[in-house]
């Protein structure tokens, strides 16, 4: 109880926070546009390439053969390495590589250190390890180079330096040099390079990380745009590579494969300026030295968690999170530890972090959008799963409330006393719930739920029907209006329908990896389903937790949602009703994401005479809601929320039209907040209302159509 | 594909990559392409390797032209070496080493022009790079691939080139 407390104050100190990070807009303007080009241009350049879903598919199977082998490829490297006069150092944590790196830079002979950007050597703390020896380590990325001075961390994985004006920039600079830096990008380029040409010359060490390692050859490949990796590598005397123990691939030509595609899916480039190939000591040369540390650090005991050991594939390409909308939001700074994004939970847990996985894990709102772009296929929500499950992210208050929403009688209790002294909607909570309410009202349940309602009016349980309604907490307790629509809908085209006894489908437990309910709640649910029928889901979300369900060797009947099964039987020409007015579709994250279905809800809105469809990217925007996540953080789903509506108040849209009662609450929150005149409406009352719009004899085509 | 094809592609990807490039027709296109990058880029001085095609035409071009030959590769105008190969579907060259000033002429001058046989021109770099690692008597011990100048956006996302390695990049192809 004690803890509860404590969780329950901690929440709006992290609100507080968030709101802080969002204040600052000239960083978030700079790093959405910079995002919103390197997406567009990802795009472009992907389409251009090839055959992108192909490439996933045998990339996902290449990479993980090559690191079960791992261990034995490295140790070929190993002795290949040293035959050519190099050193191979295999590290088990980061203070082992650390120390190695230490040693080798002190009997370097010099005190200068210049570096590559290395994200690895950040993993490990490098920098300041160095700098406790009495050794001066310089970062030679230009980015890297403004935030190692700004005494910062970077806010974005490919431009570091990005939540950074050029009036600033010339600022820092300014200070380093003691002299005027004017702001100009060009011209603090060019004074970067005399800078810190005089340092690579001076150098006795050089320290780069490297993207790929072909273990035939043995090479190790590493690609800059800037040319300052192969300065680092190949100017002071000695060469040390720090590499992931995952960045192995098998043959050269898998290495060049990575290669080609991680500048284009990075930021839409078709290579980077330089890639430099480096397979042992130049032998022209007296006096060098070649060190390879390769770090373990977690890595080899990811590979015995049947999910983490997928985040191993990753070749940070970045893409992943300029289509973020939380990485958007709050930038590289708030969401990441040291790896950012979704993606980078996975990898700071990976890394033994647990506490800090847990913080940035706590900021996905598992919208999926990022498993559109990465190249290997890398299920990075369901990673965030994992990580959560494995450091009990939902700390005590969380897992309360879904042990709340979890029982379908404790809910419906809730939600009952809540309708009977609630308004009809809470516009702005007090103290500091506020946040909740800041983009958003809070809709009360509706009365009555919908079984009581449905039973009361002649449905039957698993009786009576051709198809079984499923139709979800959401639809339950809050808009029972939505089922009672869609139970008329039926009616209207002639359906027979029936209705089964539910619990909540268990995804609320498994996103705070509550597996003990999840199996509890599958179970329950997978036993009340009435055999032979097609099941009908009102809920994106629902429907996806169903699946995972048959994915676990369940038996599942046919499943549908509701706008593919109508669709299915108008048929080709069957048409559902009229309407006029300008009506846009959101896209659950999980109808289009998870399920994959990216079509029908269109199709079915398109049949529909009158409807001007607005369609547009913004259709397929998380809006922020995400479950119970609009309570964890609202200070991000508000502004996720934000975007969303502008769209709609730009596009004057009508009617917003969607699949998700969960979306439903927090569009229509946004829009009664606003005082906006759009209607938020399920697919399911809108197909109603539009043939409650047509004439009696067109009711009459319907039934025929519908036979 | 065949060789003009060939060049054809590889001509777009390299000049979208911010390169410049002449195709060797005479010695007199030759010595007009050279002096008007001398001229544009403001090159006084300028070093060479030894295994660059055409380095006598050069340095007797530049001879006449004054320019100063240089081995100390720091403040450097031009540096000209030889492309050991090229992937046409990136525009990317090929540079293999065998001594140190080799790799030091690509890197460290202002202006990079580079030389290349058309023979050696490749569909793609891992065709032309990858020979060069599978060499008989073992992989060369360094190889730098190159595709246009060196560039950043790390400021605003400003496009500038040169930061640390040559702002400009030429190819004669012979
Ligand atoms: S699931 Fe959504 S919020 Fe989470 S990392 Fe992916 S894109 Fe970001
Ligand atoms: S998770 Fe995928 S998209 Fe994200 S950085 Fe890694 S490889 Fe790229």
């Amino acid at each position: 109880m004690k803890g509860l407390l404590r969780e329950l104050r901690e929440y709006p100190v992290r609100w507080k926070a968030l709101q802080e990070v969002m204040k600052n807009s000239t960083m978030r303007g700079a790093l959405e546009s910079a995002m919103a080009r390197f997406a567009q241009n990802r795009d472009r350049a992907i389409q251009e390439w090839g055959d992108f879903k192909a490439w996933v598919e045998e990339w996902k199977i290449k990479k993980a053969k090559a690191l079960v082998k791992g261990d034995q490829l490295w140790a070929g490297v190993s002795r290949c390495l040293e035959e050519r006069g190099g050193k191979l150092f295999i590290a088990s944590d980061a203070r082992a590589a650390r120390e190695y790196i230490g040693k080798v830079a002190q009997a370097s002979g010099g005190h200068l250190v210049v570096k590559g950007k290395s994200i690895t050597s950040e993993e490990i703390e490098l920098n300041p390890f160095l700098n406790s020896l009495g050794l001066e380590v310089v970062e030679t990325d230009l980015g890297e180079r403004i935030i190692q001075l700004a005494g910062e961390k970077p806010s974005h994985l490919i431009v570091p330096a990005i939540h950074k004006t050029k009036e600033e920039v010339a600022a820092i600079f300014s200070e380093a040099w003691g002299r005027e830096v004017p702001a100009d990008p060009y011209l603090i380029t060019k004074e970067v390079r005399k800078d810190l040409r005089t340092r690579f010359l001076s150098a006795c060490t050089g320290i780069t990380g490297i993207n790929v390692v072909a273990a035939d050859i043995p090479a190790f490949f590493l690609m800059t745009n800037e040319g300052n990796g192969r300065l680092c590598a190949t100017l002071p005397s000695t060469q040390i590579i720090l590499t992931g123990w995952e960045k192995i691939v098998e043959t050269v030509e898998d290495a060049f494969a990575i290669l080609d595609i991680l500048p284009k899916n990075s930021v839409g480039l078709k290579y980077s300026s330089y890639l430099s190939v480096f397979t042992g000591l130049f032998p022209w040369k007296k006096g060098r030295s070649l060190h390879v540390v390769v770090l373990d650090n977690g890595r080899r005991s990811a590979l015995e968690d049947p999910v983490l050991r997928e985040a191993l594939r990753c070749i940070r390409c970045g893409a992943c999170m300029n289509v973020c909308p939380v990485y958007k939001t709050v930038g590289g700074h708030t969401f990441a530890h040291i790896y950012m994004g979704g993606i980078g939970a996975a990898w700071t847990a990976i890394t033994g972090k647990l506490k800090d996985a847990r913080e940035v894990a706590a900021l996905c709102t598992g919208c999926g959008t990022c498993l559109e772009v990465c190249p290997m296929g890398i299920p990075i929500p369901t990673l965030v799963e994992r990580v959560r499950e494995l450091c009990k992210e939902g700390g005590e208050a969380e897992r309360l409330a879904v042990e709340l929403v979890s029982r379908r009688n404790v809910l419906g209790a809730i939600a009952g006393m809540t309708s009977m002294v609630a308004p009809r909607e809470i516009r702005n909570l007090p103290g500091p719930a506020k946040a909740i309410t800041q983009e958003r009202v809070l809709e009360k349940p509706q009365r009555p739920p919908f079984h009581p309602w449905a039973l009361s009016h002649g449905l039957e349980v698993g009786r009576g029907g051709k198809a079984t309604l499923y139709v979800g907490c959401m639809a339950e307790f809050i808009y029972p209006d939505i089922g009672r629509d869609v139970v008329e809908l039926f009616k209207a085209l002639h359906i027979p329908i029936q209705i089964m006894e539910e619990e909540c489908c268990g995804l609320p437990a498994r996103v705070i990896g509550n597996h003990d309910n999840w199996r509890r709640l599958a179970r329950k649910n997978l036993d009340s389903i009435p055999p032979g029928k097609p099941l009908i889901f009102l809920c994106a979300t629902c429907l996806s937790a169903f699946q995972e369900y048959g994915k676990g060797g369940l038996a599942l009947p046919e499943a549908y949602m509701l706008s593919q099964f109508i669709l299915k039987r108008l048929g080709p020409n069957g048409f559902p009703g009229r309407f006029k007015g300008r009506v846009a579709y959101h896209f659950p994250c999980h109808l289009e994401r998870h399920l994959g279905i990216k079509r029908e809800p269109l199709d079915l809105l398109k049949k529909v005479e009158g409807v001007d469809l607005v369609e547009g990217e913004e259709a397929h925007l998380c809006c922020g809601g995400a479950g119970l996540y609009a309570f964890k953080c609202p200070p991000i789903a508000g502004e996720i929320l934000k975007k969303k509506l502008e769209w709609l108040e730009r596009e004057k849209v009508d009617v917003l039209v969607t699949s998700c009662p969960s979306c439903i609450m927090q569009l229509r929150g946004g829009v009664i907040k606003r005082k906006m005149s759009v209607k938020v409406m399920h697919i399911g009352t809108f197909i109603l209302e539009s043939l409650k719009g047509m004439e009696k004899t067109d009711l009459k085509k319907i039934k025929r159509t519908m036979g | 594909m065949d060789e003009s094809q060939l060049l054809l592609r590889f001509k777009r990807e390299f000049e979208a990559s911010g390169g410049v490039l002449h195709v060797l027709k005479d010695r007199s296109s030759l010595n007009e392409f050279l002096i008007q990058m001398v001229k544009k880029e403001n090159v006084k001085s300028y070093g060479i390797s030894q295994d660059v095609p055409l380095n006598k035409e050069i340095n007797t071009l530049f001879k006449d032209l004054g320019l100063e030959r240089s081995k100390e590769y720091t403040g450097l105008d031009l540096g000209i070496t030889r492309a050991h190969g090229a992937g046409a579907s990136t525009g990317t060259l090929v540079f293999v080493f065998k001594e140190e000033n080799d790799h030091l002429l690509t890197s460290l001058p202002r202006v990079h022009l580079a030389v290349m046989m058309m023979e050696d021109l490749k569909e793609s770099v891992s065709h032309a790079a990858i020979p060069y690692l599978r060499a008989p008597r073992g992989p060369y011990p360094y190889i730098s691939l190159v595709t246009g100048p060196s560039r950043t956006g790390d400021i605003e996302l400003t496009h500038v080139t040169g930061v640390h390695g040559p702002e400009k990049l030429y190819l004669v192809v012979s």
